[in-house]
């Protein structure tokens, strides 16, 4: 009886880290998953940010309407090129004043962007990320 | 001798399993730091956007200036970036800096292992 009892312990051993490693590693793969989730969603945000704030200032240092739209299509049509992002970005524009040009006038401009958050095992989820920049129309410009 | 084989055979019965640890730790070991660099290599890019951004608004700031071509041409602030200048519809110009830098970690021990692409543009008016 006593013999039996040692070798089933002694046949047990090693048993613990391969039950640890099979705990251990489907438990971590969806903290790998969700780090790197949330550095996508982080370096998106990010650059929603730096997008609003370069459009807003082409926006406000443009002559007219038209050239306005230009100058932010092509900020952000560069930037999808750069990045190879697909899907493109959106913006919309509201003023303080009906003169969106007129010195002084408040400017507010928010860029959104759909992307698919890629979370493994096939599954994704769409994700939108905005960010929003508010600017003055320069009151001496020229 | 009989005293022998008793702790032979003791040892043999000790060792059970080492192996067994060994195969399932190593490739442990390995995964866990193939995980810690993923999750450095996303802190990087994180990093290296901040400072592109940073470094393309104070070009932008700095315009046609001495001090922006000094900027451009110290190699402690660009870190292997290039800067490329195209006009802006209107007046202007669109600033796009680029650069691939490594990622510490492994990468150090293999040359080029692991880049990431960074982008910044910044309007200069």
């Amino acid at each position: 009886m006593h013999l039996q009892s040692k070798s089933s312990s002694s046949d047990d051993q090693g048993s613990a880290s391969a039950e640890f490693v099979l705990l251990a590693i489907p438990l971590f793969i969806p903290v790998i998953l969700f780090l790197i989730a949330i550095n996508t969603l982080a370096t998106h945000e990010m650059e929603a940010e730096n997008l609003s704030r370069q459009s807003l200032r082409a926006f406000v240092s443009a002559q007219s309407a038209k050239e306005a739209e230009m100058r932010v299509s092509q900020i952000l049509g560069q930037y999808s090129k750069l990045s190879g992002s697909r899907g493109d970005f959106e913006y919309a524009v509201s003023c303080s004043k009906s003169n969106c040009f007129e010195p002084g006038t408040l400017v507010e401009i928010k860029v959104r962007k759909n992307y698919s958050l890629e979370l493994g095992f096939g599954l994704s989820k769409t994700m939108l990320v905005s960010a929003t920049a508010r600017g003055v129309v320069d009151r001496w410009r020229l | 001798m009989e005293q022998l084989e008793e702790i032979n055979l003791q040892r043999k019965s000790d060792d059970r399993g080492v192996i067994e640890s060994a195969l399932t730790l190593i490739p442990l070991t390995i995964f866990f730091l193939l995980v810690l660099q993923l999750a450095i290599a996303g802190s990087w890019k994180t990093i290296e956007l901040a400072r592109m951004q940073s470094l393309a608004n104070t070009l932008a700031i700095m315009g046609n200036s001495q001090e922006s071509q000094e900027l451009l041409r110290s190699p402690e602030e660009m870190r292997g970036s290039t800067a490329h200048y195209s006009p802006l519809t209107g007046k202007g110009n669109l600033l796009e800096l680029r650069a691939e830098p490594v990622v510490p970690g492994i990468s150090t021990f293999i040359p080029g292992f692991l880049r990431i692409k960074t982008y910044a543009l910044a309007v200069e008016e």
